[in-house]
């Protein structure tokens, strides 16, 4: 080796070491210590960061809670988690070592239970019981669908719904009339989907990876309208029980929606070229919630007027998914830190910001004592009638992230592409969701 | 002929080769020009414009200049200390008997392979009561330590393949234990400390669960978390991904073509076998 | 003939211990312990004896999950450590653009995780990926195949995101490769030996410790691979493309069973130890280079 390459060697060693070294003793203090005297510090994982939809909406209610009077005090200490998935893996750690933040936001993946049951999260029966104003707001099913062992742990921001969203130009084109409300059967439904194949025009939009979202919004739609037995079923929260003639029902006609009726990138594919197959109007019928109308508008995702050519309908049978959402938590135990978290997660539920998250970001209101603004008739006709048609739902039911394990929703994206290649029959794929369950 | 046949299949190979090595970064980089609509709806278009609008919406959602200093600082000390930890110990290891080798040996074994998600949660403990929680230092010794097995029998089996007779030599000649190691066995050992130190740069420098587990703040996270502010299930914006991977992976690239050009060459010449 | 011989032999072996044992050794305490107990996300730990070794070894997806990363190991310790091999001997005598072909072939390996996989995911997408591309300039009008959708497939495409990328391997081999007397070629050649005898009988049984010490290297990376898995298919279409990492990660994270995950983590362990006892057994040296004979293990 010669000297200079030596002596090159020598100092790039000499630079990153120092660059270490001051790397690693030059940290600001960790503690909890930041701000003024009398400041209640509250810590909050915040996965609402990058491009999340709710991005925008979580920076303006954090910064704006700091301005009321009962936020005034209040400063708050972020850690941010991009994505719901790499928060839930460090929630867990953190109700494992019992190191929760003071805010605990609910990502889903049945958080609640587990953090109940922990007992590392705050009670907020009293909170509720003490203001009967704000309990007034929330229905009993949310308020029970964040209950566990008889006592109330999360606040429940919005509610969950989904319907389909259809291409009217594709339904022109095809010469089906789009219903006004929705098809009274899925035969009738089938039956405009055969036409679209007829014209050449792919009729819906499925998908398999990540979770199977739209798929499993068609397979809780197909469940729930089957039966009173299936309506039951549906809106049950952990069913044990995967092999019941609805649920096979069901699961025949996704097989058979998922080998005729979509794209062929369907099975084993995520989300966004799904949606993007819909932008494109490369597909008549896609499920979803309101969340994705600001999309319709998104220049780099959907071409100029497409807003425009959207239609909006219910499931066969006048069905609607609408379910109650898991709420955030409170992780503190000093009794000061609790009161400044639920005061903000009481402000995070007023009517203002109800009102306020539904025009940012899609998400339905909690609570139906909010009246939506005639203003959103005139900027956001779409979501207007999203509010519309929702009041003529006749059966309501869950979906499969709010009501199964985690392992169930797993096998579910696992074996669906199983069942598309039909290298499993329907009763097999049911069979595989109860041994899945079973493992809870 | 038989000798021109020889030379083409050889240079098809290389070229093949050289394909599938640039294929995937030339993909990125023609996607990170591209739209959200364009990304999902045909893998294999051009761009319709080479606009940089994604790296300025790369640059705006996460913090990846810090973060990226942040790699810097944390990959390269993890480099350092498990070269000069593991160039030590494993010399040690290969050259001598001792009490407690097997021993060593096995748990080093062990190891090799234990799941991360089994080792965060005691590992999360340790941390936040030595107060390393969220610190550069604590990401430095988990990413050190993380190197250990995998180097440890690399440079076992390089200073295996130093003959013995130079140290003797060397001893019979009055040099003490450090002195040979020093200057005798380092220097015939630099190609296996520059592999060393390569495999742990690929390892770490894409390692993404203990940087999410271990830390809590902008001060010590690192690139990967960085790319996850792009991939939001339903909202997920691969455009700004890959700008981002581009922004990140060019500094990286040049790095080690200067390393190739200044290091890796003069120390993996000098011949010692045959 | 060393003085101060057991002073030196702590002093070097001392620090790397202590950085090992701070952090591995409570962990290893940890996942051991626990795998003989019940311990879920909702509960403390308690004793339950080989319970979840039972239920583990019972359940057929850990089964399969075995036998894909068997078969893994196999294919990258055969195919993937013999093209890093063919790409470094190609190298050897320096032909012309060797050393771009270095510096690029490394590039893939700087790629994060994530952005691959979603390179993957798209590039063979059915509807618009590079088969369906294919297809339709050959005019072939059967269905494009779907090659991570299809569990008839998924498992091949799956490998085929990192067979080729053996970089790693080839710097490994290059290196030791330089390390060689040239004056042996020199007279090999005088002798009339071809490139390719001189790579059969001379390189290649010097490589011979070397080619060990990668095909360890690249079973441990095979039995420890998580990420591109979990990015394209998470172990799927059924189980597939399941193996031992995405078995544990879906045992802790989706059930929340740390007792059965961490007994999965003692498999693992034990798979370590004795990956590394076999492959450095099948490569035994019968030639004693050093004195002490003591390779690996």
């Amino acid at each position: 080796m010669n000297t200079g390459l030596k002596k090159l060697m020598a100092a790039m060693l000499a630079v990153l070491l120092t660059v270490s070294l001051a790397g690693c003793f030059g940290n600001p203090d960790t503690g909890g210590t930041a701000g003024s005297g009398d400041k209640v510090v509250l810590s909050v994982i915040n996965y609402h960061v990058g491009t999340d939809f709710g991005a925008d909406y979580y920076s303006y209610l954090f910064d704006s809670f700091t301005q009321t009077p009962a936020g005034r005090n209040v400063e708050f200490k972020f850690e941010e988690i991009p994505t719901t998935d790499a928060f839930n893996q460090k929630i867990k750690l953190l109700i494992a070592s019992g190191d929760l933040p003071d805010i605990v936001l609910n990502g889903g993946n049945n958080i609640t239970e587990l953090a109940a049951r922990s007992g590392k999260v705050a009670d907020l029966t009293p909170y509720f019981d003490a203001d009967p104003e704000w309990r007034g707001l929330f229905d009993e099913l949310s308020l029970e669908f964040n209950t566990v062992d008889g006592k109330i742990y999360g606040v429940p921001v919005s509610k969950e719904i989904s319907y389909i969203y259809y291409n009217k130009e594709l339904f022109n084109r095809a010469g089906v009339t789009a219903p006004e409300t929705a098809f009274p059967t899925w035969d009738a439904l089938f039956a405009a989907c055969d036409k679209f194949i007829d014209a050449g025009i792919t009729p819906l939009g499925m998908d398999s990876a990540d979770s199977g979202w739209l798929t499993n919004l068609w397979f809780s739609a197909l469940i729930a309208t089957q039966s009173k037995a299936g309506e039951k079923w549906m809106n049950t929260q952990y069913p044990s029980n995967y092999e019941t003639p609805e649920v096979i029902a069901a699961a025949g006609q996704l097989q058979r929606m998922l080998s005729e009726y979509t794209t062929p990138d369907a099975v084993g594919g995520r989300y966004d070229p799904m949606a993007t197959h819909f932008f494109n109007g490369e597909v008549a019928m896609f499920p979803n919630g309101p969340w994705m109308i600001p999309d319709f508008r998104s220049p780099d995702k959907a071409p100029a007027d497409f807003y425009d050519k959207v239609g909006i309908m219910l499931m066969p049978h006048y069905g609607m998914e609408m379910v109650p959402t898991p709420g955030d938590m409170v992780g503190a135990t000093d009794p000061a830190k609790i009161d400044a978290a639920v005061a903000f997660l009481k402000y995070s539920t007023t009517v203002e910001n109800q009102i306020k998250a539904l025009e940012m970001t899609g998400l339905q209101p909690v609570s139906s004592q909010v009246t939506i603004p005639n203003s959103l008739r005139a900027s956001d006709p779409l979501m207007a009638q999203v509010l519309d048609i929702s009041a003529k739902a006749q059966i309501t039911y869950g979906q499969n992230q709010a009501y199964w394990h985690q392992n169930v929703i797993d096998a579910f994206s696992n074996f669906l592409p199983e069942l598309a290649y039909g290298y499993i029959t329907p009763e097999q794929f049911c069979a595989k969701l109860g041994e899945a369950a079973l493992k809870n | 002929m038989k000798r021109i046949t020889l030379l083409c299949s050889k240079y098809f190979f290389m070229l093949v080769i050289l394909f599938l090595s640039l294929a995937p970064i030339f993909w990125v980089l023609m996607s990170s020009f591209k739209t959200y609509s364009e990304i999902n709806s045909s893998a294999l278009s051009l761009p319709s414009s080479l606009s940089l609008n994604n790296y300025a919406a790369a640059l705006k959602y996460a913090p990846i200049q810090k973060y990226f200093l942040n790699s810097i600082v944390i990959v390269g000390a993890g480099i350092i200390v498990t070269v000069i930890f593991v160039a030590m110990c494993a010399y040690a290891v290969s050259r001598f008997r001792f009490l407690f080798k097997p021993v060593i040996i096995l748990l080093i074994a062990a190891s090799l392979m234990l799941p991360a998600q089994s080792i965060s949660q005691p590992l999360f403990s340790i941390f936040t009561s030595l107060r390393i929680f969220d610190t550069k230092l604590g990401l430095i010794l988990v990413y050190s330590a993380m190197g250990i097995p995998m180097s440890f029998f690399v440079m076992l089996s390089y200073y295996r393949s130093i003959p013995f007779a130079l140290e003797e030599s060397a001893y019979i000649d009055g040099a003490g234990f450090f002195r040979t190691f020093f200057s005798v066995i380092l220097p015939l050992a630099k190609p296996g400390l520059a592999t060393v130190a390569m495999i742990q740069f690929i390892n770490i420098w894409n390692e993404f669960y203990f940087a999410l587990m271990l830390t809590s703040g902008d001060t010590a996270r690192t690139i990967p978390i960085a790319l996850n502010y792009y991939m939001s299930t339903f909202a997920n914006n691969y455009s700004a991904l890959f700008a981002a991977v581009i922004m990140t992976i060019t500094p990286t690239i040049i790095f080690f073509i200067i390393m190739q050009k200044q290091v890796i060459d003069s120390l993996t010449s000098g011949a010692v076998k045959g | 003939m060393v003085r101060n011989k057991r002073f030196w032999i702590t002093l070097f072996i001392l620090p790397c211990m202590a950085l090992f044992a701070f952090i591995y050794a409570a962990p290893i305490i940890t996942v051991i312990v626990t795998s003989f107990t019940k311990y879920t996300a909702f509960e403390t730990p308690s004793f339950i004896g080989l319970s979840n070794f039972k239920t583990i070894f019972s359940d057929n997806d850990f089964l399969i999950s075995i036998k894909n990363t068997v078969i893994w190991v196999l294919l990258q310790s055969s195919f993937h450590v013999g093209l890093g091999l063919a790409v470094a001997l190609t190298m050897r005598r320096r032909p012309k653009g060797w050393k771009l072909l270095r510096t690029a072939y490394l590039i893939p390996n700087i790629v994060p995780t994530a952005a691959t996989g979603v390179m993957f995911t798209l590039l063979f997408n059915p509807s618009f990926g590079v088969v369906s591309d294919l297809y339709t300039r050959l005019g072939i009008s059967s269905p494009v195949p779907n090659l991570f959708g299809n569990s008839g497939y998924a498992f091949w495409i799956v490998t085929a995101t990192w067979i080729f990328y053996s970089a790693f391997n080839t710097i490994i081999f290059l290196s030791e490769i330089n390390a060689i007397d040239r004056q042996i070629y020199e007279a090999a050649s005088i002798d009339g030996a071809t490139p390719w005898q001189m790579d059969l009988y001379i390189t290649l049984p010097l490589l011979k410790n070397v080619i060990g010490t990668c095909v360890v290297l690249a079973s441990v990376a095979m039995v420890s691979q998580f990420d591109i898995i979990y990015v394209t298919t998470k172990g799927g279409p059924g189980t597939a493309t399941l193996n031992l990492p995405i078995y544990l990660y879906k045992t802790a994270m989706l059930e929340n069973n740390y007792g059965k995950a961490n007994a999965v983590g003692v498999i693992q362990i034990i798979l370590g130890i004795s990956l590394v006892l076999l492959i450095r057994w099948l490569f035994r040296t019968r030639d004693k280079i050093n004195g002490d004979g003591s390779g690996l293990l």
